[in-house]
C-alpha cells in the first residue's frame, strides 16, 4: 500500500533531487533558495519535474509548474496535493 | 606538413562476449558465443522467420561520466560509447579530471581539448529512444480509454494483462529528441570529455564504425587532431522487435532447422543469414604516435592505411561482382604502401548472409595469398551493425598485438579453400585488416601494422 509522505520526507526528497538535477551537494539547497538562483536552467526544470513526477507519482502541469520558483514552493505544492512514495 | 603516424593507444568494448577489453578478447580465443531464443513478446507482434539473437546481458555499470539522471537523458548507444571511451583512456593510460561539476564535466588530463576530436559511427542512432517515444504517444490513449472503461472479468483480466505486456511509458520522455538524435552519442562524448575539435558522426550502416575509425585516422595523421576518441556504437533492442522485423522481412537473419548454438556460420556452405546482436560497442584511442611515445603511453597497434568506396549498386544488397570491395582493398593497401602478401591476417566482414559472404570470400580468394588468415568476428557476436567495424578493428589490433587469432565458428565446409582460422591459433602478422560493407553500399578497410612493427620504422 503506498504510504503518505510527510512535509519532512517531501521536503528531503525534493532538495535531494535538486542536487542531483544541478550537481550540488544537498547542503547547498536551501528551502527559501529560488531555483533560478540555484542555476537552474530551463532544461534542469524539465528534468526536474520529470524526476518529481517519478518520484511521486504526480503528474504536473504547466500552470504548476510556472509556480515553482523556489525550493519552498515545490515542496509546498507537492505536500497540498498529497504524495506517495 | 608530413603526414604523422597514428598509434592505438588505448581500446574499451562493450559487447555479448564482454564488458571490457580484456574479458571480451578471452571470450573471443575461447570460441564462445551468446545465442538465446528471441523475447517472447517479439513473436506476439510479428510473425517471424529467425528464432535466435545475441543479447548483451547485463552491460550497463556506473561511471562517474553519466550519473543516474544523466543516463536516463540518453539512449543505450550514447551510454555504451561513455563506457567504452571510459574504459579506452584509461587503458591508454589517459586520465580524466574534473572540469566542471556543475555539469559533471571532465576534460583527458595533459590533452589539449581543442587538438582532439570524437569519430562515431552508429547504424541506426537512437532508433530505441525514437521507438520508446512513439509507443508511448500511439498507446497512451488507448490505454487511458481502456482503464476507464468499466469492464466486468474476465474481459478485465485480459485487458489488465494485455497493457501490462505493453509496458507503456509512464509519460512522454521530453528528453526524445536529444535521445533519438544520431549525433547525441558523439556528443555526450564531446560534452563528457571536454573534446572541442571536430565531432562527427558516420551514419554508415554496417561500415559506419570501420568509417569513423578511417577518418580519425585521416585525421590525426593530417594533423587536423593530436588526439581522436573514435569507434563505433549500436543498440537494437525494443519491446516489439521493430529492427529484428525489418532485418527478418528481407531473408537477412540465419533461420532454418540448425541447433541455435550453430544457426550463425559465417563462409560456411549452410549459412542462412546473419545473428542479429542486440547491440554494443568500441572506442579506440588514435593518437600521433610520437606523441604518444613521448608520454611514454602503450600502442596497441598501428593504423596504416584506409580504403573508401560506394557500390552504387543496391540499398540492401551488394553489387554482386565486388568490384567496388576490391578497389576499397586496394586503395587501403596502397595507401598503407603495402602489397596484398603483406597481409597476414584479415578480419572479414563475414556476416553469414548467403549472398555477401560468397561476394567477398572471392574477392579475398583472388586478392590475397592462399595463406592469408581470415575469420568473422561476427560468427561469435553476431552483427553489431554500426559497432561491428569498430569491434572488429579492435579484434584485429589484438590479433597483431597478441599474435593469436579468435576461430571462425561453425565454419565446417567453406565455399572456398580461404585460410580461415577454425581454431584459435598462433598468427604470425605484421600487418592486418579489418573490412566493413554496408548496406547502401558502402566499403571501408582499415590496415593496421603491429606495434612492434611500429617501432621498427624510423621515425
Amino acid at each position: 500500500m503506498e504510504e503518505t509522505l510527510n512535509r519532512d520526507e517531501v521536503t528531503l526528497k525534493v532538495r535531494e533531487l535538486l542536487a542531483e538535477t544541478l550537481h550540488r551537494d544537498i547542503g547547498e539547497i536551501g528551502l527559501d533558495d529560488r531555483l533560478e538562483d540555484l542555476g537552474a536552467a530551463s532544461v534542469d526544470l524539465i528534468t526536474l519535474v520529470f524526476e518529481l513526477e517519478d518520484a511521486f507519482g504526480r503528474t504536473l502541469e504547466d500552470e504548476d509548474i510556472a509556480r515553482l520558483t523556489t525550493v519552498r514552493s515545490v515542496v509546498d505544492f507537492l505536500v497540498a496535493g498529497g504524495v506517495g512514495g | 606538413m608530413a603526414l604523422r603516424r597514428v598509434a592505438v593507444t588505448g581500446a574499451g568494448v562493450v559487447s555479448s562476449l564482454g564488458t571490457d577489453l580484456e574479458s571480451f578478447w578471452r571470450h573471443c580465443l575461447e570460441g564462445r558465443t551468446v545465442v538465446e531464443e528471441i523475447p517472447a513478446a517479439w513473436s506476439l507482434h510479428s510473425p517471424l522467420r529467425s528464432r535466435v539473437w545475441s543479447p548483451l546481458g547485463a552491460w550497463e555499470r556506473e561511471t562517474p561520466l553519466a550519473t543516474r539522471i544523466e543516463r536516463k537523458q540518453l539512449d543505450p548507444t550514447g551510454r555504451i560509447a561513455l563506457l567504452a571511451a571510459e574504459e579506452a583512456l584509461q587503458r591508454a593510460g589517459l586520465a580524466l579530471e574534473s572540469a566542471d561539476p556543475r555539469r559533471n564535466a571532465y576534460r583527458i588530463a595533459g590533452v589539449d581539448g581543442e587538438r582532439a576530436g570524437v569519430f562515431l559511427g552508429t547504424g541506426v542512432g537512437g532508433l530505441h529512444s525514437c521507438l520508446e517515444s512513439s509507443r508511448f504517444i500511439v498507446l497512451d490513449q488507448p490505454r487511458r480509454a481502456l482503464q476507464a472503461m468499466e469492464l466486468e472479468e474476465p474481459v478485465a483480466a485480459e485487458v489488465a494483462a494485455v497493457l501490462d505486456r505493453l509496458a507503456i511509458p509512464r509519460a512522454f520522455n521530453p528528453f526524445s529528441v536529444a535521445m533519438t538524435m544520431p549525433n547525441a552519442a558523439a556528443a555526450a562524448l564531446s560534452i563528457k570529455l571536454g573534446i572541442f575539435g571536430p565531432c562527427r558522426t558516420f551514419s554508415g550502416a554496417c561500415a559506419a564504425g570501420t568509417l569513423a575509425i578511417g577518418q580519425a585516422f585521416r585525421a590525426v595523421r593530417q594533423g587536423e587532431c593530436d588526439l581522436a576518441v573514435a569507434g563505433g556504437v549500436e543498440f537494437l533492442s525494443d519491446p516489439f522487435g521493430c529492427a529484428f522485423r525489418g532485418f527478418d522481412a528481407v531473408g537477412a537473419l540465419a533461420a532454418g532447422p540448425l541447433p541455435a548454438e550453430r544457426i550463425n556460420r559465417p563462409f560456411d556452405r549452410e549459412r542462412s543469414g546473419f545473428l542479429f546482436s542486440e547491440g554494443g560497442g568500441a572506442i579506440l584511442v588514435l593518437e600521433d604516435l610520437e606523441a604518444a611515445r613521448r608520454r611514454g603511453a602503450d600502442v596497441l597497434a598501428e593504423v596504416v592505411g584506409y580504403g573508401e568506396t560506394a557500390d552504387a549498386h543496391h540499398l540492401m544488397s551488394m553489387a554482386p561482382e565486388g568490384r567496388q570491395i576490391r578497389r576499397a582493398l586496394e586503395l587501403c593497401l596502397a595507401d598503407a604502401g603495402i602489397a596484398p602478401a603483406d597481409v597476414g591476417y584479415v578480419n572479414a566482414h563475414g556476416t553469414g548472409t548467403p549472398a555477401n559472404d560468397a561476394v567477398e570470400a572471392r574477392v579475398l580468394a583472388e586478392l590475397f595469398p592462399p595463406a592469408t588468415r581470415i575469420n568473422s568476428t561476427k560468427s561469435l557476436l553476431g552483427h553489431t551493425l554500426g559497432a561491428s567495424g569498430a569491434i572488429e578493428a579492435v579484434v584485429a589490433a589484438l590479433t597483431l598485438r597478441d599474435g593469436i587469432a579468435h576461430p571462425s565458428l561453425n565454419l565446417t565446409d567453406p565455399e572456398l579453400p580461404l585460410a580461415y582460422v577454425r581454431e584459435a591459433e598462433p598468427v604470425d602478422a605484421r600487418y592486418a585488416l579489418s573490412e566493413s560493407f554496408a548496406f547502401g553500399g558502402q566499403n571501408a578497410v582499415l590496415a593496421l601494422a603491429s606495434a612492434s612493427q611500429a617501432g621498427t620504422f624510423p621515425i
